[in-house]
């Protein structure tokens, strides 16, 4: 098999996410995982470097009511 | 003129016949609705076909146009919705069991701006479950085929409306793209596919994968019907609070001009790493066409990219699995193992991290709008490698396909997809043109330019 071993892939879920994975979903989880841990490290280092940087705006400031659409989902 | 040829005519061809009375929209609908029957069973584009409500819309618009009431250029001309819209009475899927039964009784914005403007919609389009993969390899509702090679996959998550619109099978599509949706599969199956800017056009009633990095668009076989298309699409509307309220311009205006003086970057770090021999070449080959246009053509050095595509990654994941959480633990046998899978990985991520992604975002944005401000815009291949075998996915191809394209979800910035080349075994290839924010007429302008030198575009599937 290419890539990490199952072990391996266990050790980087439980160093880096705080998980614990059965040998399925480690197998399941391969392809990813990896690609995961690299991701979460830089986003770790890039911290360092964001010095007073706010986060891009994903909130939005209240409309007036009338404008409102957001109801609670009724579609499941 | 024989109806496969129709089918295949430009929006921007058919629409002055259509509004002189020279063509019937009845004859338009119906030419696609022949190709649909002829061909879908073969390519799965289509979740739900709309003969009936698309002869109906069709036969309105010509007795419309009849006594005088023309709505524009979309007027009486099949379009196909990816089902990820709700659509007023037509069933929503999602390609997803989750939503097998759910029929809106609302209009997504875009969908009644489409009807507003007159638009046959001809059908729902197939798609990578819940737009959240670029193969549409959908197991719910079938797998999508590409028309130029249907053991091939389209590219996804906008698959279906690639491949129809490729087909012939709809003038144009919407589709949705959050991190490769609308441009990947659009380089995948030889169209056009335009990202807007964040904001330019409205989610409202889309479903979302992830709010922040979601966008809608359109998917045509000429840039001149893109224009066309997100002209009738653009503006804003409150009931999506990420939608702005900028004034739209004639998305139109620049096409036809020249590229004398343009400057154009070439983003080669990172953007050409891994790439498959022929896309390269071909995205090599066109920057000697837009040179030979009179567009300056340099390289140019933009901010880390792996790290914009690390945060977008952890963004959109972190979404998605937010977005489906109650699904995910109260119904998890609706979702494929794929796609399961992924959304429990979105969970791994810490919000610490969600939130360090967003300030990544904002620096990462500023930065790029400073590099690319000497520039009228950026290129590079849209996807580093084409579509392969829908049973032999490469190892790798499944990060590589969105590589490209999810650093400008998580930017926002206004990207095109135009096709370029061919592989040696016959497979489209994309070459991605970005531009400022909201500047869509400036990219609209440069894709035409290329488009027009060269005949990519005209070529058709063997199907």
């Amino acid at each position: 098999m290419n890539g990490p071993s199952v072990k391996e892939l266990q050790r980087i879920a439980r160093e880096d996410f705080g998980r614990e994975l059965s040998d399925s979903q480690a197998k399941r989880y391969s392809g990813r995982l990896p690609v995961m841990r690299q991701a979460a490290r830089l986003i770790d280092e890039w911290g360092a470097r964001l010095g007073e940087i706010g986060p891009a705006a994903v909130h939005r400031t209240p409309r007036h009511s009338k404008d409102v659409h957001a109801t609670i989902d009724s579609r499941l | 003129m024989p109806q496969s040829t129709l089918a295949f005519s430009s929006i921007g061809d058919i629409a002055p016949r259509i509004a002189s009375g020279d063509l019937s929209p009845v004859d338009v609908t119906e030419a696609v609705l022949a190709r649909v029957e002829r061909h879908d069973g073969q390519l799965n584009a289509y979740i739900t076909v709309m003969a009936d409500s698309a002869r109906h819309a069709a036969n309105a618009a010509e007795s419309a146009i009849k006594g005088g009431t023309y709505l524009g250029p979309l007027h009486g001309v099949p379009i196909a919705v990816k089902d990820l819209y709700a659509t007023r009475g037509v069933r929503t899927t999602g390609g997803s069991p989750l939503f097998a039964d759910w029929v809106p009784d609302y209009d997504a914005t875009v969908v009644e701006r489409l009807k507003r403007a007159g638009a046959v919609i001809v059908g729902k389009t197939n798609l990578h479950e819940l737009a959240f993969g670029t193969t549409s390899a959908n197991p719910h509702y079938g797998v999508v085929r590409n028309p130029w090679d249907v053991e091939c996959h389209p590219g996804g998550s906008s698959g279906g409306s690639a491949s129809a619109v490729a087909a012939g099978l709809a003038y144009g599509a919407l589709g949705t793209d959050t991190g490769a949706s609308i441009r990947q599969p659009a380089a995948c199956c030889g169209i056009v596919g335009m990202k807007p800017t964040y904001g330019r056009v409205s989610k409202f009633g889309v479903l979302p994968l992830s709010w922040s990095m979601d966008h809608v668009g359109p998917m045509t076989r000429t840039v001149g019907d893109a224009a066309l298309m997100m002209q009738a699409l653009a503006g804003a509307d409150s009931r999506d609070p990420g939608c702005v309220s900028h004034s739209v311009p004639d998305f139109s205006a620049g096409i036809g001009e020249n590229l004398r003086g343009r400057r154009i970057g070439v983003a080669r770090d990172f953007f050409f790493d891994e790439c498959d021999p022929d896309v390269a070449e071909s995205v090599e080959a066109s920057l000697g066409v837009l040179r030979d246009l009179g567009a300056i053509v340099d390289d140019i050095k933009l901010p880390d990219m792996h790290a914009a595509r690390a945060a977008g990654v952890v963004i959109l994941f972190s979404e998605a699995a937010s977005y489906h959480a109650a699904n995910l633990r109260d119904r998890p046998e609706a979702f494929s193992d794929e796609v399961r899978d992924q959304l429990d990985m979105g969970g791994f991520y810490t919000a610490v991290q969600y939130v360090q992604a967003q300030r990544m975002r904002r620096a990462l944005t500023d930065e790029t709008v400073r590099a690319m401000a000497p520039y009228d815009a950026i290129v590079m291949p849209t996807s580093p490698v084409p579509a392969t075998p829908i049973t032999a996915d490469p190892t790798g191809h499944a990060s590589l396909r969105p590589r490209n394209t999810l650093p400008f979800n998580f930017i926002s910035l206004p990207v095109i997809s135009v096709p370029c080349g061919f592989t040696g075994s016959g497979m489209p290839i994309g070459l991605q043109i970005v531009g400022k924010a909201f500047d869509e007429a400036g990219v609209f302008q440069v894709a035409a330019a290329y488009e027009g030198a060269t005949a990519w575009h005209t070529q058709r599937p063997p199907l």
